[in-house]
């Protein structure tokens, strides 16, 4: 299968290339043809941020998985060609206060980083946290959403009947439990430090399934997933009467945007594009979006969300 | 290069997953496919009928849909009685390998029995042997050394397939591979080499000692 993304996601580069380069050499005869008529878009009034760090004039690509990927960004199940998710929303925002349009461009997610390096996008936004390895090459924006991890559990499962989503639950009350998560996230380190649970690691479904089915007792992950999947938060979301969060989120994280370290266009553009995230974050956008995707909770006013 | 010491008993773990799901999977295609490659030759209809449904279905449909069948479909009845635990990574991930490769065995095994001569049958029973001594003793044993060749093919294709596991939480060379990529993404190629190299140190001994094994059964029939 992997194989056959990969390819997948070659011949959509090569096409979007050779569609670019079409584009491109067509430009000039165009602006010819309307002699004195065209006007250039860019540093028009509306437009307040700068774009200058960009690799391609006008079109801000970001990397991202897109596969599994909901709610951050995947493939709307009633129309599988376009992308839809919290991320893609933030994406548009983000240009569209500095009047250019945005491109996600689809990487493996083991593969995001060695993308960024070999400068196929811009930034990487995907979920993505910071960690010491990553800081070795990667340079970061500020926080553009905080979260924690959520325990999930069957809804019948009489161990649980007593516990609400407002219990303060922690590692301990995994201890002696089979928890599933999904491969690399941040919740199997998490969960690895602690060695009286049993983690199985899934990649790249989610364990909620084998949930559902009795083959573990919990799941252990990122609350933005629990929303989408477990309590039908955001478009296109539908709840899973099987299954119920418990507890309040912990281990709390936040999602930031990368930037290849020691590059100074992808510097300018880290300045700019966190001018353009304080503004979503004042002006209420972000807010909007985190809403419109049930995601929306007090823990953002402590990276200054309005 | 540190990192590659680092991930070696990782690593080492993951290939002897692998090493387990292809043992076990590969003889049990090769007994179904055989079982297989003789219903489909057989005269009466219900027993070529269902070997060629199977054959087919199972070689026109991808092995993940079969693994998700095996391991979610089947797991949701069995769950119904609270056995859902019997159905994990290992058995379904060596149930769909092995369902999956029997179906492209027995097409080998069709073309090797196949390709020996109609002959050699005809002398075997005016010999006055049995029908499954002419089986067993005339026709397999010359179709063998034809048939080594692409069943060792598919053994390595089998050792790289085995990867597919990783979806029902088992794990392998490729799944381990893959989550320390994900964990040091500033400089993963000391992985990708140690994991080429695993992966030859599997394949290799297998290509030599069936080289061998298809030497030895030629020349004991003095080819």
């Amino acid at each position: 299968m992997a194989s056959q993304l990969r390819r997948r996601a070659f011949l959509q580069r090569a096409g979007t290339l050779g569609g670019l380069l079409i584009a491109g050499s067509a430009i000039p005869e165009i602006l010819v043809a309307c002699g004195g008529n065209v006007q250039t878009p860019v540093s028009s009034s509306a437009t307040t941020i700068a774009s200058e760090g960009l690799k391609q004039p006008g079109v801000l690509q970001w990397g991202a998985a897109a596969t599994g990927g909901a709610p951050y960004v995947f493939h709307d199940p009633t129309n599988p060609t376009q992308l839809i998710g919290f991320e893609v929303d933030i994406a548009d925002a983000l240009a569209k206060l500095m009047g250019i349009k945005a491109k996600m461009v689809e990487v493996e997610y083991p593969q995001l980083e060695q993308a960024l390096q070999s400068g196929r996008f811009d930034l990487i936004m995907n979920g993505w946290e910071i960690n010491e390895d990553r800081k070795k090459t990667e340079v970061f924006s500020q926080p553009y959403y905080r979260y924690g991890q959520q325990i999930i559990v069957r809804s019948d499962d009489k161990r649980f009947a007593d516990k609400t989503e407002n219990d303060n639950l922690s590692l301990k009350d995994l201890e002696g439990l089979t928890v599933g998560t999904g491969a690399g996230f941040k919740a199997a380190d998490i969960l690895a430090t602690n060695p009286k649970i049993k983690v199985k690691t899934y990649d790249p479904d989610l364990p909620l399934n084998d949930l559902a089915l009795g083959r573990l007792d919990a799941v252990f992950l990122d609350y933005p997933m629990a929303t989408y999947y477990v309590l039908g938060g955001g478009p296109t979301s539908q709840k899973n009467p099987k299954l119920k969060p418990i507890g309040k989120p912990f281990e709390s994280s936040d999602y930031v945007i990368a930037f290849l370290k020691g590059d100074a266009n992808a510097l300018k553009l880290k300045g700019e594009i966190d001018q353009a995230i304080s503004q979503l974050k004042k002006d209420g956008t972000l807010r909007k979006i985190y809403e419109r995707w049930k995601m929306w909770n007090d823990q953002q006013a402590e990276i200054g969300i309005q | 290069m540190d990192l590659a010491l680092q991930a070696l008993p990782a690593f080492l773990a993951g290939a002897r997953d692998t090493v387990i799901y292809c043992v076990t999977a590969f003889p049990l295609a090769l007994v179904l496919g055989l079982v297989l490659a003789l219903m489909r030759n057989a005269r009466t209809v219900w027993l070529h009928g269902p070997a060629r449904i199977f054959i087919e279905v199972i070689r026109g449909t991808p092995i993940l849909v079969q693994l998700y069948i095996l391991y979610y479909a089947l797991g949701a009845i069995l769950a119904q009685y609270h056995l859902a635990n019997m159905i994990n990574a290992w058995s379904a991930g060596i149930a769909a390998l092995a369902l999956n490769y029997a179906a492209y065995e027995a097409e080998i095994f069709r073309a090797g029995l196949a390709s020996v001569e109609q002959g050699q049958t005809e002398a075997a029973y005016s010999l006055g042997l049995s029908r499954a001594q002419n089986f067993f003793r005339i026709v397999l044993p010359q179709a063998i050394p034809l048939m080594i060749p692409p069943f060792v093919n598919d053994f390595i294709f089998m050792i790289k397939d085995s990867a597919i596991v990783s979806l029902v939480s088992g794990t392998d060379l490729t799944s381990i591979l893959s989550f320390w990529v994900t964990r040091h993404g500033s400089n993963p190629l000391p992985l990708y080499a140690l994991a080429i190299v695993l992966y030859l140190a599997m394949s290799l001994p297998t290509s030599f000692v069936a080289r061998k094994l298809e030497a030895r059964v030629r020349a004991s029939l003095q080819f």
